[in-house]
């Protein structure tokens, strides 16, 4: 199985684009609005086929499962219980079995059973996020593709996530694709990363180049926290090895070992 | 010392059948200084801003500049007093960059030689060059607030108000545009107002004011705000660097609060 992109162009939108990703692992594409994220999640995962080049991604039907930015637009049903079955509804599952994996993949996003019955379309805006998510889950897809998986959850809800795929790493060997902006994020949780900027690949390694490369990516225009440009630029100019942390404690203990 | 440039007395306002939100309020804004106004979401900042530019009409006495706010000096008042809101997409009316530069200069009567003169100037400090032909609505959000600001700019207006107007620039162009109202704050005088929801702006100002419910709760100098962590104890994050600081003081690593990360790292390690 494999996940390549060789040589892809999109119009004007997305410029010689190389790059293989690592299987079982976590790879995140960071890039500000307007510079060819979404474009590129589509040419993945064949929702755009007009590009030029060799996409190869042996992931194909009910192995790939793709979250849009707006998990409004995967909703079709005036019931959560109604859109989890449907992708299931495929398989001619028992109903009790079908019951068990709609109840079994709400409770993975951290929904529960009272969610069944509500409309998708009035729940928050993080727990659509949290839904659609649950949908493409329970379905048990090897590939997992997220645009923009953090712009509607909240601290304590992105923190659930993090742990959540986390887990289908490193438990159930599946292999993630994100797209953000958010390097908080992408810090938190990745393996490996490429930056785009004006639809070409400007960076990428894994993650601990990526925290060698933080000045490439704050100036392809993404904001990066100031806590993370703080420690970044001690350790350069000051020449010292301060550990990244999102942590105000942390960093002042790691300030206190290195200035005695 | 400087002169006031908004002197807001014993103004008072209310949303039709609510209550009031402002009573007997009074505020002093001298000329050339740069203000944040903060406060959490119903405390008053918008409407105050609305009020200001002469949307909303209040209760008692606001002159800008000396004139007095009412339909009889607004439009003089408008062309010293430049503001902008949080969705850029309202504040466009040209179907060009270029245009809707042009859109405020030539309301005021700029000759053609005149205008042309200006845009250039504006467009090279905002860089802009490449996108003065693009019809503003493709453009993406960081670069629609940058034109939004530039054509605020673009008269040298004495006053600008900017209502959660830089959430959306990117951190490169938060930072050219901040370097930008500093020098026209120190070139042209102007009188900058930033009203945000995020505190780390406010390190770029001089003043800080706290609103809430209507009613001031603090208005001092940054440095007098950021001594101590009374905005945390508020509810409030503070600025990073400031955090820092009050941290590095507790381990007696530094003597005071700085604004600027590089001043911190320079005293820790010399």
């Amino acid at each position: 199985m494999a996940i390549k992109l060789e040589r892809v162009s999109y119009k004007d939108k997305l410029k010689n684009i190389n790059y293989e990703f690592e299987e079982g692992k976590i790879t995140t594409i960071i890039s500000s609005s307007g510079n060819g994220k979404t474009l590129l999640s589509y040419i993945l995962t064949g929702l755009i086929k007009d590009y030029t080049g060799t996409v190869t991604n042996d992931y194909i039907g009910r192995e790939l499962g793709y979250i849009f930015q707006n998990p409004e637009e995967s909703f079709i049903f005036s019931t959560v219980k109604e859109e989890l079955s449907f992708g299931l509804n495929k398989y001619n599952y028992k109903t009790d079995i079908l019951n068990k994996r709609i109840e079994d993949s709400l409770k993975m996003v951290g929904l529960n059973n009272d969610y069944l019955d509500r409309n998708p379309f009035n729940l928050s805006s993080g727990e659509k996020s949290l839904l659609s998510l649950g949908v493409v889950l329970s379905l048990n897809p090897k590939l997992i593709i997220i645009d923009e998986p953090t712009i509607y959850l909240d601290n304590k809800k992105e923190e659930y996530l993090i742990k959540l795929l986390k887990k289908m790493k490193n438990n159930y060997h599946k292999t993630i694709i994100i797209f953000t902006s958010d390097i908080e994020f992408a810090l938190k949780i990745t393996d490996n990363y490429a930056v785009l900027k004006n639809g070409k690949i400007i960076s990428k390694g894994n993650i601990k180049e990526l925290l060698n490369n933080i000045d490439k990516i704050k100036n392809s225009g993404i904001n990066i926290p100031k806590i993370i440009d703080f420690i970044n630029n001690a350790n350069k100019k000051k020449n010292i090895n301060l550990d990244m942390t999102f942590d105000i404690k942390e960093l002042m203990k790691d300030i206190y070992r290195n200035v005695n | 010392m400087e002169k006031s440039i908004i002197k807001i007395v014993n103004m008072s306002f209310k949303y039709n059948k609510e209550d009031y939100l402002f009573r007997n309020f009074n505020l002093d804004i001298k000329e050339g200084s740069f203000t944040t106004i903060i406060g959490k979401n119903g405390s008053g900042k918008s409407t105050l801003a609305k009020i200001l530019i002469g949307l909303y009409k209040a209760e008692g006495y606001i002159t800008i500049d000396g004139y007095l706010l009412n339909d009889f000096y607004i439009k003089k008042i408008r062309r010293i007093f430049s503001a902008c809101f949080d969705n850029a997409d309202n504040h466009f009316i040209g179907e060009t960059v270029k245009d809707d530069l042009a859109f405020t200069l030539e309301n005021l009567g700029y000759s053609k030689k005149e205008m042309i003169s200006s845009i250039n100037t504006i467009a090279k400090k905002f860089k802009l060059e490449n996108i003065l032909e693009e019809s503003p609505e493709k453009l993406n959000n960081s670069e629609k607030e940058k034109v939004m600001i530039a054509s605020s700019l673009i008269h040298k207006p004495q006053i600008l108000l900017l209502d959660e107007s830089i959430y959306k620039l990117n951190s490169s162009d938060k930072k050219l545009v901040f370097k930008i109202l500093k020098e026209y704050q120190k070139e042209y005088k102007l009188t900058i107002i930033l009203i945000t929801h995020d505190l780390e702006d406010t390190l770029i100002s001089d003043n800080i004011i706290l609103l809430d419910k209507g009613k001031i709760i603090l208005n001092d100098t940054k440095e007098k705000i950021y001594e101590d962590e009374k905005l945390e104890k508020l509810g409030f994050n503070l600025p990073f660097i400031v955090k820092l600081s009050h941290n590095l003081m507790l381990y007696n690593l530094l003597d005071k609060v700085y604004f600027d990360s590089k001043e911190v790292m320079d005293k820790l390690w010399p």
